[in-house]
């Protein structure tokens, strides 16, 4: 009677485990951000947050793919200042980089491009950079920022800046490229 | 009735002996220190905190301004008797700790909101006490929890990014001086003790109150409870009354050195470096006072300009655009080697649709600064205006 009580005990914690993760592939459509884009074979979605998009294929300390929207004149996670309907590229640029700068998570920070690109099609910006998390990892990470619509729509790529980051840029470009932006009236 | 006077007097003695162990002797009281073991432990733990600081990156490299600050330590305790080491920390929030073997942390943040040299070691006495009264120790063989004691703990310091961050890097030793502070009785010896320090070496006494009264109006004005220990409102009114308090009781007549100039004169460079780090915090406030403050002495600086027209720029309150192009102009003619003011009026010019001026100053920018990180932004904008 004991060991069926640990077993199912123990049968509870994996299903619980499991079910925080949900198995995804192909096209994806996000009604609340208006957006969508194709995601990678064999990655999984965490399904307990709902403000943004985070999946990873081996574990999120091996590799993670974000995709997040804040509307303009909100604030960002960290920093106090806010992206205005009417910047440039490079302004919308600045204050992403300051947002990161201000992550208490982010050590040693080194910015090694930033450049403006294009995202579905509008003006927007790519960042490249590497830190090292409190427990001493470094990390290399590429985000992509565009402004539509009111929007701030941000795709970003990290991953330890040792083999894995290499690993999957890739298909992390691959999302970048599919991503679109679902027409959606200008914010008044 | 002569056995219960034997007795009565027995529990008294040994009261008096056993506070007595509690209460360390002040370094520096005896001839021969001795380290007890307790202290060894804490010590050492001391060191191992104070290597992570050394190496986190935030350490203010200026040798000259850490000299000095060291040099005003000197006036309160000579080195030959503690040799104490005072090191400053680039941080804009409001904090200043000691390490018990004579380690002393200081950041940015206060050291910019001092108007003299008074108010300084009015801030060292204090600090510098923690380390002779052996606070720390005391403090450890106060807790309850022993093992808990080097337990690490969380400070909530989320809504100030890196710089709150600091306080997760200090450990049991540095969180308690930097963030909880010690008990109100130890911490009211330490102004007490610190307040005789102060005036011994001939600065006027009535400058400590009024350097907590600057802080307290720093964090009211923010209108944000700072994670530190010298950025709370409750600790910071403590200082205050305590300090009064020896005024009107010890120091009434009391007058000596103020050091405004000498003090001005050495700290001038951190003043323009800690606005820098509250401009990127969005400390708008602070910023412009210590902006402000450095153009008082030194009215043609163009960095100062430059830092000026782009808190304008970043607050972007009412009139700020039209000033922050004033102050971009001024920082180019004080300085036009300066590659940044050049980028920035590109820009304003750029929105403005004055494209011949936006071109001229992007190109400037570019010949000044050819590997910068954002030239592809920059040329983008001058092919896009040279096509229209």
């Amino acid at each position: 009677m004991k060991k069926s009580i640990v077993w199912l005990l123990i049968l509870m914690l994996v299903l619980i485990g499991c079910a925080q993760w949900k198995k995804v592939s192909g096209s994806y459509t996000s009604k609340s951000q208006n957006y969508s884009t194709v995601l990678p074979d064999g990655w999984r979605k965490y399904r307990k947050v709902h403000d943004y998009l985070l999946i990873t294929r081996d574990g999120l300390a091996l590799q993670e793919i974000r995709i997040s929207r804040v509307e303009s004149d909100k604030p960002l996670p960290h920093t106090k200042k806010t992206i205005a309907k009417t910047m440039l590229p490079h302004e919308v640029a600045e204050v992403v980089i300051d947002d990161i700068r201000s992550d208490p998570d982010i050590l040693n920070l080194s910015i090694n491009t930033n450049t403006p690109d294009r995202v579905d099609n509008h003006p927007g910006f790519r960042i490249d950079y590497t830190f090292q998390t409190p427990s001493g990892l470094m990390k290399k990470a590429t985000c992509y920022g565009v402004l539509i619509d009111g929007y701030y729509y941000d795709i970003r790529y990290s991953a330890p800046a040792r083999h894995y980051y290499a690993k999957d840029i890739l298909t992390f470009e691959k999302v970048k490229e599919a991503f679109n932006n679902l027409k959606e009236p200008s914010i008044k | 009735m002569k056995s219960k006077i034997l007795i009565v007097s027995i529990v008294i003695l040994f009261c008096i002996t056993a506070c007595a162990s509690r209460k360390l002797k002040p370094i520096g009281e005896t001839d021969s220190f001795q380290i007890q073991e307790d202290e060894k432990r804490i010590w050492n733990r001391s060191q191992e905190e104070e290597f992570r600081i050394d190496q986190s990156g935030h350490i203010y490299d200026n040798p000259e301004i850490t000299a000095y600050v060291n040099e005003v330590a000197q006036k309160l305790i000579p080195e030959d008797k503690i040799d104490f080491q005072i090191k400053i920390l680039k941080n804009p929030l409001l904090n200043a700790f000691a390490y018990p073997n004579s380690v002393l942390y200081i950041h940015t943040g206060i050291l910019s909101k001092m108007e003299n040299e008074a108010q300084l070691a009015a801030l060292l006495g204090h600090e510098m006490t923690h380390v002779t009264h052996r606070h720390a120790t005391q403090n450890f063989r106060n807790t309850k929890n022993m093992g808990a004691f080097f337990a690490t703990f969380q400070v909530a310091t989320l809504p100030f990014g890196i710089y709150g961050s600091l306080a997760n890097i200090l450990g049991a030793v540095g969180s308690t001086a930097a963030v909880t502070g010690y008990s109100q009785g130890i911490e009211t010896e330490a102004d007490k003790e610190g307040f005789a320090l102060m005036v011994n070496a001939g600065y006027d006494p009535h400058e400590a109150p009024k350097l907590f009264e600057h802080l307290k109006k720093e964090i009211e004005e923010q209108k944000v409870k700072e994670p530190f220990f010298f950025g709370t409102h409750p600790r910071l009114q403590e200082r205050i009354n305590n300090y009064n308090n020896l005024i009107k009781t010890s120091y009434a007549d009391k007058k000596g050195g103020i050091g405004r100039e000498r003090f001005m004169s050495n700290i001038l460079p951190l003043l323009l470096d800690n606005a820098y780090l509250d401009l990127s915090m969005g400390r708008f406030i602070s910023a412009e006072r210590e902006i402000n403050r450095f153009l008082d002495y030194k009215p043609e600086n163009a960095q100062a300009h430059y830092y000026l027209a782009e808190l304008y720029r970043q607050r972007a309150g009412k009139g700020d655009m039209g000033k922050a192009e004033k102050e971009y102009l001024l920082s180019i003619q004080y300085d036009p080697t300066l590659p940044e003011p050049h980028k920035r009026i590109g820009y304003i010019y750029y929105k403005k649709g004055f494209h011949k001026e936006a071109i001229a100053a992007f190109e400037e920018y570019l010949s000044m600064k050819p590997n910068s990180l954002d030239r592809k932004y920059i040329e983008q904008y001058i092919q896009e205006m040279k096509n229209r």
